[in-house]
């Protein structure tokens, strides 16, 4: 029972990734829990049901009710996230200067949209889920690159600091680490939720739609 | 004689043409769930070679407006989605069986599986070269 829940699991998740709206992937994925239920009460394997490629039964499935990203939707999706790397490292380098005060410096902002344009690229292209190795793999390299990008950045600021004597580097590396670890979390934990967020009905209300993300990630 | 596995093979290819036409035949006797469609087909002696492979199957015949369906209580869990078959399906049954049955005709002729009918065929072509 526990690995049909997860199967079940997996394979839901890997619909919503590939294009498929959160409505039919629910309705697809209680179908299919229905139907392995009953094989295994009947004394089935669950290879019986799904085959031996897991990857290809779920896009099959999917293949008539998914809607890939269009061009018009990556670039939405890949500007979304440049706005949201730009607005976390902002706060990120307020908590770790212990300010109360939220000061926007350009360049750094900047450059924080810019690497959140550029992890977006690297993970719009396939969906990346337990079903799908290259997608995981390209979104492992997304996650290397923005967190190289950033630790590059840390040691910049930090030789840039020590040159010039503008903080000593009990304070600047601190904050460049906090802002590498917010930027790595936002490619791991948020980049998904984003795209989760776009593919949901747009006829649901705010709360209909944060329900049913919640309920993804419980 | 063939191997098992490619004995398998072609007979999930010839199952895999009729599919459909075999689903609408069952829902014409009313709605049917997923799993009972499975069932009903093996009942018959269909043993899909993976079971799932109807859903995306229902799924299409639906997008094409062959079956519908509805959500009804299940004893054992959440509501079960039923497909009734629709009167564009019915048609399509219909035509189905007609193409089946021309098909069928021709490839048992083929195969010398008709014997009446290629016995006939054979007989005349001996009496024309005779004359």
């Amino acid at each position: 029972m526990q690995r049909t829940s997860e199967l079940v699991k997996a394979i839901h998740e890997h619909w919503i990734l590939t294009g498929v709206s959160v409505d039919d992937a629910d309705e697809m994925a209680d179908e299919l829990a229905d139907h392995l239920s009953a094989a295994v009460d009947d004394g089935k394997d669950v290879e019986a049901v799904v085959g031996s490629d897991l990857r290809a039964f779920a896009d099959e499935w999917a293949a008539p009710v998914a809607d890939p990203d269009t061009p018009a939707e990556k670039v939405r999706l890949v500007l979304m996230t440049a706005v949201m790397f730009a607005a976390a490292t902002v706060g990120a380098t307020a908590i770790f200067e212990w300010s109360s005060r939220v000061t926007i410096e350009p360049v750094e902002t900047g450059l924080a949209g810019i690497l959140g344009g550029c992890i977006a690229v690297v993970l719009v292209g396939p969906a990346s889920s337990r079903l799908s190795p290259s997608g995981g793999l390209r979104s492992g390299v997304g996650v290397v690159v923005v967190g190289g990008i950033a630790i590059g950045m840390l040691l910049t600021g930090w030789v840039w600091a020590a040159a010039t004597f503008e903080e000593a580097w009990t304070v600047t590396v601190p904050s460049w680490l906090a802002i590498a670890a917010a930027v790595i979390t936002f490619g791991v934990v948020l980049f998904p939720l984003i795209g989760l967020w776009m593919r949901l009905d747009r006829t649901d209300g705010w709360t209909k739609k944060l329900l049913k993300v919640l309920d993804m990630f419980t | 004689m063939s191997p098992p596995n490619v004995d398998a093979a072609r007979n999930s290819q010839l199952l895999k043409g009729v599919l459909d036409l075999c689903i609408l035949a069952l829902l014409r006797d009313g709605p049917l769930y997923g799993y009972a469609v499975v069932d009903a087909l093996a009942g018959q002696g269909l043993d899909l070679v993976a079971e799932g492979t109807i859903y995306p199957l229902l799924t299409r015949m639906e997008k094409a407006g062959s079956v519908s369906s509805f959500k009804a209580p299940s004893p054992e869990g959440p509501p079960r989605k039923y497909y009734k078959i629709t009167p564009a399906g019915e048609a399509e049954l219909a035509s189905g069986i007609k193409q089946w049955e021309h098909l069928n005709a021709q490839v048992a002729s083929l195969l010398g599986l008709e014997s009446s009918r290629s016995s006939r065929r054979r007989t005349t072509g001996v009496s024309d070269a005779a004359h």
